[in-house]
C-alpha cells in the first residue's frame, strides 16, 4: 500500500493535510463546500449525543441508589401536584395532560391519515415516472440473454422437436452462407468487364 | 412503461441472424414443405369429397377419377390461396415458420393484401424465380418486382 504523505498531491487532487500546509494559520477559511458543513454538523450531533449517552449512563449508576429511595418519597408528592384533593378534577393537572395528550394523539392519527392519503396520490405517479424512464423490455431481454432463457425453457419442457427444428434453421443458415460463399468466389472469377472495354456497336 | 418492444425468445447461436435476408438454401427447404404441406391438404380434401359422396349415396359410391390436368391445377390454386392467406395474416407460411423465416414488405412490416396475392400467384407461376435469391443481395424475381424481401425472424408472432 502506498504510503501518503501528508501535503502531496495525487492525480485526484489533494491528500491529506494539503490545505493546511498551503493556508497559513492565521488565513481566513476557504469557502467549504456545503456538504462538508453538513458532514460537520451531523458528526458534531454524533459526537455531543455519545457523549450525552455516556455521561446520562454514569449519572444513572450513581444516583441508582438515591432514586430508589428518593422514589418512595416522591411519588406521593406527584400524586398531590397532579391531582390536588382541593381542585375540582377538571381543574386539575392532570386532567390537562390527558386533555393534551388526547388532542396530540388526534393530530397524530390526522397527520398520518393526511400522510397516507398524500402518498396514495404521491407513490403511483412517481412509480409511472420512474417505470416510463426505465426499458424495461431491454431489461428483460438482457436478462434473458445472460441466462439463456430459451436453453432453460427448452431443457425444462425438455422438447426434442424444437431441438430438431433449432438444428435445421441452424444447418440453413450454414447452406445459405455457403451458397453465398461459392457465389462470390464465382464473380471473382469472372469479373464484369470494365465499360471502357466493353466493345462498341456499330 | 414500455410494453410494445416484445421481448425475444431466441437462442443465442441465432441471435446474429434475426433480420438478415435468407438464402436460396433455407427459402428452398421452405418451399419444399409448405409443397407438402399443400399436397397433403389437396389429399386431405380429395378423401373428404369423397367421404361425403360415400355417406350420400353409399350403394353407388365410387372414388371419383383425378385427371392429372384438374388435379395440378387444384394444387396450384390452393398453393396460391394458402400463400395468400399466411403471408398477408402472418407474413410467413408453414414451411416459412418451420425454417424461421419471414415475409416482409419494404418497409420491414407485413405485405399487404394485394403484394401478397401478387406475390402468391409470382412464386407459383414462376418458381425459377427463387434461384435468383441465391447471388449476392439474396432477393428472388418476386422479391425484385414486388420490393419485398424474407427474413430471418425466429420470435413468434406477426411485425407490427
Amino acid at each position: 500500500m502506498d504510503e501518503v504523505v501528508p501535503g502531496a498531491e495525487t492525480e485526484h487532487g489533494h491528500v491529506g493535510t494539503s490545505e493546511q500546509s498551503e493556508n497559513p494559520p492565521d488565513a481566513p477559511p476557504a469557502s467549504q463546500d456545503p456538504s462538508v458543513v453538513l458532514d460537520a454538523a451531523v458528526g458534531a450531533a454524533a459526537l455531543a449525543a455519545a457523549a450525552a449517552q455516556l455521561v446520562g449512563r454514569r449519572v444513572g449508576q450513581a444516583v441508582s441508589p438515591v432514586r430508589r429511595r428518593v422514589g418512595g418519597v416522591l411519588s406521593p408528592v406527584a400524586v398531590v401536584i397532579l391531582r390536588p384533593p382541593m381542585l375540582a378534577e377538571r381543574y386539575q393537572a392532570a386532567t390537562w395532560l390527558e386533555g393534551l395528550a388526547r388532542r396530540g394523539g388526534q393530530g397524530r392519527a390526522e397527520l398520518a391519515r393526511q400522510l397516507s392519503v398524500a402518498l396514495d396520490r404521491m407513490v403511483p405517479a412517481v412509480a409511472d415516472e420512474v417505470l416510463a424512464r426505465i426499458d424495461m423490455a431491454g431489461l428483460a431481454e438482457g436478462v434473458i440473454a445472460e441466462v439463456d432463457l430459451a436453453e432453460m425453457i427448452r431443457q425444462s419442457t425438455g422438447s426434442v422437436a424444437s431441438d430438431t427444428v433449432r438444428g435445421v434453421r441452424m444447418q440453413g443458415i450454414s447452406g445459405d452462407e455457403a451458397v453465398g460463399r461459392v457465389v462470390a468466389r464465382l464473380r471473382l472469377r469472372r469479373p464484369r468487364a470494365e465499360p471502357e472495354m466493353t466493345p462498341q456497336q456499330p | 412503461m414500455r410494453t410494445d418492444v416484445p421481448v425475444w425468445v431466441v437462442p443465442r447461436e441465432g441471435l446474429q441472424y434475426q433480420g438478415r435476408r435468407a438464402g436460396l438454401v433455407t427459402r428452398s427447404i421452405a418451399g419444399v414443405i409448405d409443397g407438402v404441406v399443400v399436397v397433403v391438404a389437396v389429399l386431405a380434401g380429395y378423401v373428404g369429397v369423397n367421404g361425403l359422396r360415400f355417406l350420400v349415396r353409399p350403394r353407388t359410391f365410387q372414388f371419383s377419377e383425378a385427371s392429372p390436368l384438374p388435379s395440378v391445377a387444384i394444387f396450384l390454386l390452393v398453393l396460391v390461396g394458402y400463400f395468400f392467406v399466411a403471408w398477408s395474416i402472418t407474413g410467413r407460411t408453414y414451411g416459412c415458420h418451420l425454417m424461421g423465416l419471414r415475409v416482409v414488405g419494404r418497409r420491414g412490416g407485413r405485405p399487404g393484401p394485394l403484394v401478397a396475392l401478387l406475390r402468391a400467384l409470382f412464386c407459383v407461376v414462376f418458381p425459377l424465380g427463387l434461384l435468383w435469391c441465391a447471388g449476392g443481395r439474396q432477393h428472388s424475381v418476386q422479391d425484385v418486382v414486388l420490393r419485398t424481401s424474407v427474413i430471418y425472424d425466429w420470435r413468434p408472432g406477426s411485425p407490427r
